[in-house]
């Protein structure tokens, strides 16, 4: 009887698992966050930060175009860090987890996952897992203004081409973003953030605006 | 509706999802098909009517190597895919233009050097191929799988060849390799 238990339930798990591998890849998933580039939004050191005084604006389901008609208003944009962030080595960050969606437009100000365009060294099975999270800053054809004392081999002031966004992480110290390798094609673009989910003390909605490190605010051509 | 009925039609949904399921990893995961439309890759495939097999399983082993038909993510819309042939991997340099002849034997070369995870693409036919020389080197991550086999039109089924044409060899300088070609 228990053999026959186990075999039936190895079934299910093995008939199943093509389900779980095709709605990981497709709909939604978890990630986990690592490092501090994303600080204070995610991964913060101490008490995470508090909620935008306005709720975010609702999102459509996933699956369904947003359109290009939608702009962004950052009324909603998180209020100023008073002072510097805390200094990393007073205490080790809680390593967060996210719950993310796939397929889905992105918009500017949207938190994301995306494969990492400067992965290097030894091209093996580690060549197309390795995924960064940063915040979309300008999609394409916005003009994105980069702070002088920020830039590396870029002039302070960027269109960013057709196809492609530019993205920063939320702690300009300590991110590598496109401030070190340009406009990234948003076919590298895989996932959106939306919560975080672990630890349960942490349960939060990840706030989509302007980042609260970006003093100079991006603007579309024209405006 | 009978209690019998509805368990049957729930049971041929969950086949179906089960079914969806196991087609998503074939293709995500081993191998899928594309139809290669445009005379970029001529003569390697046909301007139009080829379909080739993608595998997607040895380049999460192995990467990219120079010489290989990618099918990739365009880096100019991510709704497009392009079929192209990688010219040089990470570290080498690629030819980009040659101006003014000063003298004999001595010219102006500009190169770019593939940065770190990166590649350039090209197709096989440069004079109608918009490719890496417009949009510059491409990120591997957008890269989806080798192309192995063209499998229609049935008469010129074949493997897809990893020969790098010898105008495209030529514009390349191989990482290590310190000199220009004279």
């Amino acid at each position: 009887m228990s053999r026959r238990f186990f075999l039936r339930s190895g079934y299910v798990a093995l008939s199943a698992l093509p389900v779980g591998v095709l709605i990981n890849d497709r709909v939604c998933s978890i990630a986990r966050v690592e490092g501090d580039s994303m600080q204070p939004t995610l991964n913060p050191i101490g008490p995470p930060p508090p909620h935008a005084s306005t709720p975010p604006a609702p999102r459509p389901l996933p699956f369904i175009s947003r359109g290009l008609h939608r702009d962004v208003t950052h009324a909603e944009a998180e209020p100023q860090q008073d002072g510097p962030l805390p200094d990393a080595s007073q205490a080790a960050p809680v390593r967060e987890y996210v719950f993310v969606v796939k397929n889905v437009d992105f918009r500017k100000g949207d938190v994301v996952v995306m494969r990492d365009p400067e992965v290097g060294g030894d091209p093996r099975w580690s060549l197309r897992s390795r995924r960064v999270m940063k915040r979309i800053v300008g999609m394409q054809n916005d003009t994105v203004c980069v702070r002088k004392d920020e830039r590396e081999e870029f002039p302070p002031i960027v269109i960013v081409p057709t196809g492609k966004c530019w993205v920063q992480g939320d702690n300009p110290a300590h991110s590598v973003d496109s401030r070190h390798y340009g406009a990234v094609p948003l076919g590298l673009v895989e996932a959106l953030v939306l919560a975080v989910v672990w630890p349960p003390s942490r349960w939060r909605q990840v706030d989509h605006g302007t980042p609260p490190s970006l003093t100079t605010p991006t603007q579309p051509i024209g405006a | 509706m009978s209690l019998e009925s509805v368990k049957k039609s729930l049971w041929v949904a969950a086949k179906s999802v089960q079914l969806i399921g196991v087609l998503h990893v074939i293709h995500e995961y081993l191998f899928d098909f594309s139809s290669a439309v445009g005379p970029s890759m001529i003569p390697a495939l046909n301007d139009k009517g080829d379909i080739v097999i993608y595998e997607r399983l040895t380049y999460r082993l192995r990467g990219f190597e120079r010489g290989e038909v990618v099918i990739a993510v365009s880096p100019e819309n991510s709704q497009l895919r392009v079929c192209k042939r990688i010219i040089a991997t990470e570290g080498d340099r690629v030819i980009t233009g040659v101006s003014g002849a000063k003298s004999i034997g001595q010219y102006d070369v500009k190169t770019t050097t593939v940065p770190r995870g990166h590649v350039w693409l090209q197709g096989d036919n440069p004079l109608h191929s918009h490719d890496s020389r417009h949009y510059g080197t491409v990120p591997v991550g957008l890269l989806l799988g080798k192309v192995t086999w063209k499998v229609w039109p049935f008469y010129q089924v074949c493997r897809v060849s990893r020969e790098v044409p010898l105008e495209a060899k030529a514009s390349v300088i191989p990482f290590g390799v310190a000199t220009v070609p004279g």
